[in-house]
Order: structure tokens, then sequence, then C-alpha cells
């Protein structure tokens, strides 16, 4: 297949093969090791187990490395090989309220009970391209460690193995305001009832105990829907939704959710509750006994984004909400998520944009689709020029050329388009 | 044809459970035979474990609906796989270490023309591929149909013209229908795929 239909096609598939290869495994620089990968470029393996939807930053990392850095190549690698696994177990729901913080804003409230935890972000550093001299690293670090003290364990926080979580992150908290307390004094003594920081209380629960949130929770809880086993077409349940979003390529999913922002119906824009990022536990029954076992841990980002709801049909007292997870640190696509999935809900599930969430953000059918308009389209693409020499001919009243004699054979093919250009 | 449990418990099921670089392999085996109808080829054997339980485990998660007709081997099956113990008229995979009669064949499902997908797939225990000398208890089907260029023989032992016979017919509404994959007690496999059509060659008279 491929470019057989091309002379000298197998070989030079081979040879091009040969090209990736050699390019990858030479170069004068030392080979990247995982451990580099997951450490240095940990936000490039974040996205990749996100958008493959498989957790495990030993695989991503090999994948980013054998895609030379290409998220969407690494993406694929990754969601092909986790194709091949064996399904052990189906692991049990966990509430999202069990989320170990290492990082907890919100954007609603100043002082949400629980208190802001900024831990390791980019949000208030200037965007200054760091042209230190390579020589002059080493006393930088040597610095940064005397200055902020080896017990904080600077730069070696955060963990991919799953042991270490990065606890130690800086931690910066928004001092109390007495100025902001009444607003959410209510709420606050919510807050009080829990004193451990690492799992603060819910905005959510407090909007609704302030009663302001549209009541979405039917009481039922049907299993969901398995977009890898079914494809998710319009008309799909929330949970369908939510995994393509989770799964979507992050800068397909922004795009989207910025083009809804220039909705003329929209006024505004959604404000997160809550962004976090975090460890929830991985439980499975016991084969045997039955009881949930924590197996592992995963690291997500978790958003709730509330919006006001002012549409005509829509109760104009209360606010709706909108979340998003997805796997490791990527906040842009968790708050896009979190977006779209008010978007999709608002519209009653049956909109425009309820069906391109479910069928156009996906990076591998979106990419894939791309990538293969470089295979051989050379039937087709005579039939075009086919057409257009007969619509000339007819316009012209001559008789068209003979497309046998138009088209150029796959031998003299090349200088064929250089006479072209 | 069958082989009894002789290990422990908690061996047997430790030997039928399969890593994923395992099962990957004999999927890759198993594609090529499927592909190639009337080809051998051989997965590696597990000691005391029949070959089509491993080929078969493989094959087998939480996803999959299984019946296992055998009772030695069914418990430590679904211990080891987690796959789902179903009727056989539902399975999505039959394991047969005895050979499956014509009824049972017929009453397995096949999927329709719209769902091809939920036709059955049948790991099927058989003695051997031609290897007895005298030809006895040996079947030759011939086989055409994509994967072979023109016609293809092969040569099953252990199980009765009969069943391919059902075969044919079972798989006549192509593509609903059922994968049959042959495994010897050696770890030899071939598989007949439902899009090969299936005659038998009738043995030459006085042979």
């Amino acid at each position: 297949m491929g470019y057989s239909n091309a002379k000298g096609g197998e070989e030079a598939i081979l040879a091009a093969e040969q090209l990736v290869r050699r390019g990858r495994e030479a170069g004068s620089s030392p080979r990247l090791t995982l451990d580099q990968v997951t450490e240095r470029l940990r936000l490039a393996v974040d996205r990749v187990m996100g958008e493959a939807s498989l957790w495990s930053p030993g695989l991503a990392s090999r994948a980013v490395r054998q895609a030379e850095g290409d998220q969407f190549e690494a993406m694929q690698l990754l969601r092909a090989h986790r194709s091949t696994l064996p399904r052990l177990a189906y692991s049990e729901p966990v509430e999202v309220a069990e989320l170990r913080v290492l990082r907890r804003v919100s954007s609603a409230f100043r002082n949400p009970p629980g208190s802001q935890i900024l831990g390791r972000t980019l949000d208030y550093v200037g965007r200054l391209l760091d042209l230190m001299p390579e020589q002059d690293h080493e006393r930088y670090v040597a610095e940064l460690e005397a200055s902020v003290g080896h017990s904080h364990g600077h730069g070696h926080g955060h963990s991919h193995d799953g042991h270490t979580h990065g606890d130690h992150e800086h931690e910066h908290r928004v001092p109390e305001n007495s100025a902001t307390r009444d607003l959410v004094g209510e709420l606050q003594a919510v807050a009080a009832e829990s004193d451990d920081d690492r799992n603060p209380p819910r905005v959510m629960d407090l909007m609704r105990a302030m009663d302001l949130l549209v009541e979405r929770r039917t009481g039922e809880d049907p299993e969901p829907y398995d977009v890898t086993r079914q494809p998710a077409r319009p008309g799909a349940p929330r949970s369908a939704v939510l995994s393509m979003l989770a799964r979507a390529e992050t800068g397909a999913l922004v795009h989207f959710w910025y083009k809804l922002r220039f909705d003329p119906r929209s006024a505004g824009h959604e404000i997160p509750g809550e962004v976090r990022h975090g460890w929830l536990p991985l439980r499975v029954n016991h084969p045997l006994t039955g009881n949930p076992v924590q197996v592992a841990e995963v690291r997500v980002t978790d958003v709730e984004t509330y919006d006001d709801l002012d549409r005509p049909d829509e109760d104009r007292s209360r606010i709706d909400v909108g979340y998003g997870l997805c796997f490791g640190h990527n906040e842009r696509k968790a708050i896009a998520m979190a977006g779209l999935d008010l978007a999709v809900h608002r519209d009653g599930n049956s909109s425009e944009v309820a069906q391109q969430v479910l069928i156009t953000l996906d990076g591998v059918e979106a990419n894939g689709f791309l990538e293969h308009l470089k295979l051989p389209h050379h039937v087709d693409f005579r039939s075009v020029i086919d057409r257009k020499q007969a619509i000339r001919a007819l316009q012209t009243g001559t008789k068209p050329v003979a497309a046998t004699d138009a088209t150029p054979t796959p031998g003299n093919e090349t200088q064929q388009i250089g006479a072209l250009v | 044809m069958t082989t009894t449990r002789t290990l422990t418990y908690g061996e047997t099921i430790r030997r039928i459970g399969r890593a994923p670089e395992d099962s990957q392999r004999d999927y890759r085996r198993l594609i090529d035979v499927l592909g190639r109808p009337s080809r051998i080829a051989a997965i590696d054997t597990v000691d005391g474990v029949p070959p089509v339980i491993i080929l078969a485990a493989g094959l087998a998660d939480v996803d999959v609906t299984v019946a296992v007709l055998d009772e030695d081997w069914e418990r430590p099956f679904f211990v080891a796989t987690g796959a789902t113990r179903t009727d056989i008229t539902r399975a999505q995979h039959i394991i047969a270490t005895q050979p499956l009669t014509v009824d049972q064949l017929t009453s397995l499902e096949r999927g329709d023309a719209l769902h091809p997908e939920r036709g059955a797939r049948v790991f099927a225990a058989v003695t051997g591929f031609g290897d007895a000398v005298d030809g006895a208890d040996s079947t030759t089907l011939i086989l055409s149909g994509p994967g072979n260029d023109g016609e293809a023989r092969l040569s099953v032992d252990g199980l009765a013209p009969e069943f391919f016979d059902a075969l044919a017919i079972a798989n006549a509404d192509f593509p609903a229908g059922i994968d049959l994959v042959l495994v010897a007690p050696d770890g030899r496999i071939a598989a007949i795929p439902r899009s090969s059509r299936i005659s038998i060659e009738k043995p030459e008279k006085g042979a």
C-alpha cells in the first residue's frame, strides 16, 4: 500500500524510515533519558497522557521522546498502544472532593473556604525569556537552594512515580481579608470544619449551601458511556461529552471554547469557582473480597466553572455550573472543558456545539484526516483535472485533450510538476 | 485432547494469566493465520495448560464474554482473565477443549449484516493438522476467499466433516458468521475466518 503505485516507492519508504530512526537515535548530544523527559518536560508528558487517555508517565515519556516532541505523534503512539492493553478491572467511582491538592485557586471568591493555594503556577510570573548563559546555571541553582533551604525540597517536589507528590511546593496564601468576609461569611463557617488544607471543602458545596445553584442532580446514577467502545455521536449522554472533552486535543479545545465566547448571545464569560491540581486515588474492587482497594493515584486538573444564567428561558435567579477534569496538569484544557460542558448543557445537548464537541475535537481523528492528505491522491486528482478539461472543452467548443495525453505517467511525474511550477 | 489439571489452583491461575506482551505476541500470530487461512503458525506453550486456553486467555479481559466448555479449566480461566462467564449461545468467545457438536455450533451467535462484530469466535482444540500418517481422523478442507489466491488446503485432525459442513452453513450469511481458531496440543494454530468458503475434499476411493 502507500506509495506502491509510484515507481521505486517501496525503497523510498524504507529509506525514509531509516532517516527517521537514524535522525532520532543519532545526534551529537546525549540521548534523553526517560527521567529527563518526565521531569523536565513534565507538562508535555501530562498533555500527552490526557489526550491519549492513559495515565502512564513512563509510557508517555517514551512516546514524547520517540515522537521528538511532537505532541500529536506522541499522543497517537500512546493511544494506539493503549488499545492493545487488556482491561484488568473497572475502577470504582471516586468523589473529586477526595482530591489531595497541590494547587487550588478560586477566581470566584477571594477567600474561599480552605483558602487559595497557588502552588506551582506561572500565573503571576512575567513572560520573560530566560537568557542566562548556560555556564551560570549551576551557580544559579546553588543560590536558589541556599535561599529556599533544602527542607522545602525545592524543585524536587513534583514527581511522576506516585510516591512523593510534591506536597512541599511553595505556597502563598492570600491573607484573611475582613472586607470580603461578610460576603462569604456564611460559607466560611463550613470551612472552619475542615482544617486539612490539602483537602479543602469544595466551592460547589458552598454554592449549594447558599442556594444559588441550579439543581442538576437527578438522583440517577447511570453507567458512564465508554467512548472507546462505541463512537460518541450527537445525542450521546453527558458522560460521553465529558469523556470526549477530557481526551480532546488541547489546542482544538481551547480554540473551540474561544470561538464560542464570540457568540452574540453570551455576555461576559464564565468564572471558575475552583481550579485544582492534585492527586486522586484509583480504587478497584478486590477480585476475591469485593472490597475497594486503592491501587494507584492519578494526578488530575479539576475545574468547576460558574456562569450567570441570562437567557430568557433560564432561571435568572440562579447560577449554573460546568465541570472539567483531565489527566495531569493542564489548566487551559480543564477550564475550556468546563466551559464547554456548561455550553452544551445550556443548549440542551442538542445544538451544533454539542455535535461539534463530539466529532471535531479528537486529535487522532482531526490530525489523522489531515495527515492522510499527504498520501497519494493521484487518481482523485486526475479526475479533477479531467473534469476541468471537459468543462473547458465545452466552453470553447474544442475537443477535450485525452486524459492519457495530459496526465503524467508515474515515471515522469516530477518532471511534469517541475514544468508546471 | 483435553489436559487434566495437575497443578495447584493458584499455580494454574498464575500460568493462565497473560502479560500484555504475551497476548500482543500471540495476537500477532493469530492475525497472521486469520489473514491467510490454511497457514499454520505456533504460539508459545505453557507447561500444564492446554494451548487453546492460553491463546483464548490472551484475548479475554473484563470486557469479553466467554463460554469455557471444560469444567476443569472454566473456573481458573475466569479468575485469571476477569472475563464474564456467559452462556454458549450469547458468548463472544467460545473455548472448546472437546469437539463442539453440530447443535452447539449452530446455536452460536452470528451477528447480522449490521452487527457482524457480534459473531462468535470459537477457539477449538484439535489433535493436529494432518499429522496422522494414515490420515485417520483427519478432514482436509479446501479453503477459498480472502487471504488465499485461489484455493488452499488445510487438514484438520480431530474434528468431523459434519462440523465443517455446519460451519459452512453458519457462515453462508457473510459478513455475519463465526470465526474459527484451531489449536493443536503442541501450540500450532490455524484459523478459518467467516470470510472463507469451505468445501471438504472427498477422500479418494480405496484410501
